[in-house]
């Protein structure tokens, strides 16, 4: 009586009525078993064995009413087929978006605090229900599984942890409200003491625009927390840290500094309440490998308690100066550049090439061979023009006669080396006619009608050679503008050390040491896949998101990564946006999923049904033996 | 309707088989028992009880001594054939196919000038006496002409009750369909044991390959019961089994009392037939 009450109270109705006629289909199939040709009578001596047989297969119930099984096959499924054309559907009861949920868990690094993040994880799942989408909010959100049932929710929630970077609770809220077509409910759990972008309360408001009911959890834990919240690279090569102590009350902290696993310094300072103070480590810059840095005693948030800080093994350019001319102002300028050795070699005592060589006078037959092998070999030359600089195959220019008059500079290509230098406004009164030559790039030119090339390069062998037709100055007075000597005034321009500094970046890269430490929640793009050891892990990827503390190392090199972020290590701050839930409020109210009553579509079962019963109708007929 | 070119055609059949078969079926068998005869095999003294008639006076006179003559019984085997003649058997040429095998087999007696008995059964069994000669030949002819189908087969009253006419071990031929309770015909056969039995079953080609192309609707021929199947190779399939496990039975019945059982159908020549049955009695007995 049940089904009957329930078949009456939710009747099977039909999207595409139209399609019932249909139905008048099976009046050709009944109308021809009524015409085909009536069974022949034929007597037979004796049908014993027939009733025999019958009398067995009367034993099947169905037999009895089934007399024509095959012609009741195809009734049916010329029924089943027009009631499918027809879009049949029933109002069935269901959870509102399909009963589909997505929830937001945050993944920040305050949520690593007290066992946060654990919590979140059990409130989680009590929100689970027919299809679960799962997004673990990070600096970018993270989508771990999508429409997914309860069963595999949890597994994949039991497995989830909490990474060290901040928050970007709106980006979630937006990626889950994508995910939410038809509807649904976002849970966001969180502490929500700090996020980037936007308001969670603005993209809730979003979401809920779309129909979309969206709730937020707070979980709490102990507040407590003292943390490591920046440090860099000072001029000097020190590093600095700031150790900031969240507590209203100050605190000893003990500060243990390592350099590749050997303990180096063991400090104690005393930190006000709501206060920081700075830490400095002498000379990181000489100390290349890892430095780790640790503060205590342990408190609520352990992962800002420690700072890496990695030191490539070579952070010194090695420049070999060949000249005749030891004033020359280039040298002093390149001997201002940080962690930059320039060692000077008289043309006639050449020692072996290595790192950077700069030539500024004419070199003999078997320097220039020996320069040749060495930037074939790979090596970069700067050849600066001199008074007997001669043509060199080497040269990236087919140097012509000196000319003597005045010129001004214009920029042929735009490069780092001439980056913020006004080159334009240098006086040239001397240069060298100097024409490219094929393959080489020029990057200053006169500003005659010759356009001689002042600043070039180009790729020889497996390395590279970079001519300067800005000559320095020779002997005395070389601020006289009378002076012969003085074929420019590039040496007297406050960037002319710039010019020389940029010229090295430019050969070897820039050696900011920033390029090896970096902070947690930044992406690294590969233009390949490659395998990244993490902290934790080993992953294969073409983006790398850095979310947590500790050493990356990626191909060519090791990343020293650091949370580095007052906001996550602040677990007192923030607060709930209006309308959040306590996570204590939730504990209590039971998860009711909104029910709404929707059509479901039945047309689908209607056709597995018709299939179903054309391969009963083939069974049937070998069965038989007709097949 | 079988007339007299079955029987010249049976002639030169005859001759075949008995260039073939010698002593098949004579009646000149030799007997074991001493009795009345023609032909004096020995002399014995008279002793008291013998029949004076049988006392050889010359020999008295020659020797003054009383001898009795012996002579050999003669005995000659009579050949029963029972036809059936119940409504199964009025299926296309399945009777006209019986009766021939039927006089084909009292022909074959007759050339050896012995007795023979043709008896038609169905609900009823109709008996003749045994005769010999082509007189009697020729009224079987018109007997089986004559003869109505209809009925069920009442095997165990019918051999019932020939059983008790048959006076001395005879050769017997059953010529039916066989399709029956195979209990009644068990015992039919149990009760014609003493005699040497031959069973043969007729059937038509369509009735034992049931190949009727589809749907059918049956009609039992004895019963008039009704069915409506659908002939498909599945149902042909279990209705041949059914019919070989019924053989089956029949045979195994048969082998237990050394009777022997064929099986013929109607597409078959009718000659064939009879070879195939004389050939196997022949051998047995030898």
């Amino acid at each position: 009586m049940a089904l009957l009450d329930s078949f009456f109270a939710n009747p099977l109705q039909f999207a595409n009525e139209a399609g019932l006629y249909a139905l008048l289909s099976i009046i050709p199939l009944i109308i021809i078993y009524l015409l085909r040709p009536r069974a022949r009578k034929i007597k037979i001596p004796s049908i014993m064995f027939l009733l025999d047989i019958e009398k067995k297969k009367r034993l099947n119930i169905f037999r009895k009413f089934l007399k024509d099984p095959l012609f009741l096959i195809q009734l049916l499924a010329l029924i089943i087929i027009s009631l499918a054309i027809a879009a049949p559907f029933i109002m069935a009861n269901e959870e509102a978006g399909g009963g589909s949920t997505v929830i937001i868990l945050d993944g920040s690094a305050s949520m690593q605090a007290d066992g946060r993040f654990e919590k979140a994880v059990v409130e989680a799942n009590k929100f689970l229900s027919t299809k679960n989408t799962i997004i673990l909010a990070q600096s970018i959100p993270l989508m771990v599984m999508k429409e997914a049932p309860a069963s595999s929710a949890k597994d994949a929630l039991s497995k989830l942890k909490a990474k060290a970077t901040g928050v970007d609770l709106s980006s979630a809220i937006i990626l889950g409200r994508r995910m939410l077509p038809e509807g649904g409910r976002i849970i966001v759990i969180s502490d929500f003491i700090s996020w980037s972008g936007d308001s969670p309360e603005i993209a809730r408001k979003v979401a809920e625009a779309s129909g979309i009911r969206v709730d937020f959890i707070t979980v709490r834990g102990r507040t407590d927390n003292i943390g490591i919240v920046n440090g860099w690279f000072e001029s000097s090569g020190n590093y600095k840290i700031v150790i900031k102590n969240f507590n209203t009350d100050a605190r000893d902290v003990k500060i243990d500094v390592s350099i590749n696993d050997k303990s180096v310094l063991t400090k104690s300072i005393n930190v006000k309440g709501q206060s920081s103070e700075y830490f400095s480590i002498s000379d990181l810059n000489l100390n290349p490998g890892i430095t780790r840095i640790s503060i205590g005693p342990d408190d609520a948030l352990a992962v800002d308690n420690n700072a890496f800080v990695y030191m490539p093994p070579s952070m010194q350019r090695d420049v070999l100066y060949i000249t005749d001319n030891p004033k020359s102002p280039s040298i002093v300028a390149l001997g201002l550049i940080p962690d930059t050795k320039v060692t000077k070699a008289d043309p006639k005592s050449i020692p072996s090439m290595s790192g950077i060589v700069v030539v500024s006078a004419a070199l003999p037959q078997d320097a220039v061979k020996k320069l040749s092998d060495y930037v074939s070999s790979g090596g970069t030359a700067v050849i600066i023009a001199s008074p007997n600089l001669t043509d060199m195959d080497i040269l990236p220019v087919e140097l012509g006669t000196l000319a003597n008059n005045s010129t001004s500079l214009n920029i042929a290509r735009q490069s780092t080396i001439t980056a913020g230098i006004d080159i334009e406004k240098t006086a040239v009164k001397k240069y060298f006619k100097a024409h490219l030559k094929n393959t080489a790039v020029g990057l200053v030119e006169s500003g005659d009608k010759e356009k001689s090339a002042i600043l070039a390069y180009w790729k020889y062998g497996k390395g590279t050679v970079i001519y300067s037709g800005l000559a320095d100055p020779r002997g005395n007075n070389i601020y006289d503008p009378l002076n012969e000597n003085v074929w420019n005034d590039l040496h007297t321009l406050p960037e002319y050390p710039i010019f020389w500094k940029q010229m090295l970046e430019w050969i070897k890269g820039s050696l900011d040491v920033s390029e090896y430490n970096a902070k947690t929640g930044m992406l690294i793009k590969f233009p390949v896949s490659v395998t990244v050891n993490t902290p934790s892990d080993r992953v294969t990827t073409d983006t790398l998101l850095l979310d947590e503390v500790g050493i990356y190392e990626v191909p060519g090199k090791s990343v020293a990564v650091n949370l580095y972020d007052e906001r996550e290590s602040n677990l007192v701050g923030g607060g709930l946006p209006d309308g959040a839930v306590n996570v204590s409020a939730a504990n209590n109210l039971p998860f009711n999923p909104e029910v709404i009553r929707k059509p479901m579509d039945l047309d689908i079962y209607f056709i597995v049904g018709a299939i179903f019963l054309v391969f009963l109708e083939l069974y049937y007929l070998r069965w038989r033996g007709e097949l | 309707m079988i007339d007299t070119s079955f029987f010249k055609e049976l002639d030169r059949f005859s001759f075949m088989v008995r260039k073939r078969v010698s002593t098949a079926y004579s009646g000149s068998r030799r007997s074991i028992l001493k009795g009345r005869g023609m032909e004096p095999v020995s002399y014995r003294e008279y002793t008291q009880g013998d029949d004076f008639k049988t006392i050889d006076w010359k020999v008295y006179g020659r020797t003054e001594k009383l001898y009795v003559k012996e002579f050999e019984e003669e005995k000659s085997l009579t050949t029963h054939i029972l036809l059936d003649t119940s409504k199964s058997m009025d299926f296309r040429n399945k009777f006209e196919y019986s009766a021939m095998l039927a006089l084909g087999f009292a022909y074959l007696v007759t050339k050896d000038n012995e007795k023979f008995a043709v008896a038609t059964f169905g609900d009823d069994i109709i008996i003749t006496k045994p005769k010999r000669g082509r007189r009697f030949l020729s009224l079987t002819i018109d007997l089986l002409n004559e003869a109505k189908l209809n009925g069920k087969t009442n095997f165990d009253y019918c051999m019932e009750k020939y059983a008790s006419v048959i006076r001395s071990r005879s050769l017997v031929f059953i010529i039916s369909d066989f399709m029956a309770d195979v209990d009644a015909i068990r015992n039919s056969v149990f009760r014609l044991g003493d005699n040497e039995l031959v069973l043969i079953q007729v059937l038509d080609p369509l009735e034992k390959s049931l190949d009727f192309g589809g749907e059918a609707k049956l009609i039992d021929l004895e019963t008039d019961a009704k069915m409506d199947i659908y002939t498909s190779p599945r149902l042909r399939e279990e209705y041949q089994h059914k019919l070989n496990d019924h053989i089956s039975r029949i045979k195994e019945t048969c082998m237990t009392l050394g009777a022997d059982f064929h099986t013929v159908t109607t597409d078959r020549p009718v000659f064939d037939a009879i070879f195939e049955v004389v050939s196997r009695r022949e051998v047995k007995i030898k």
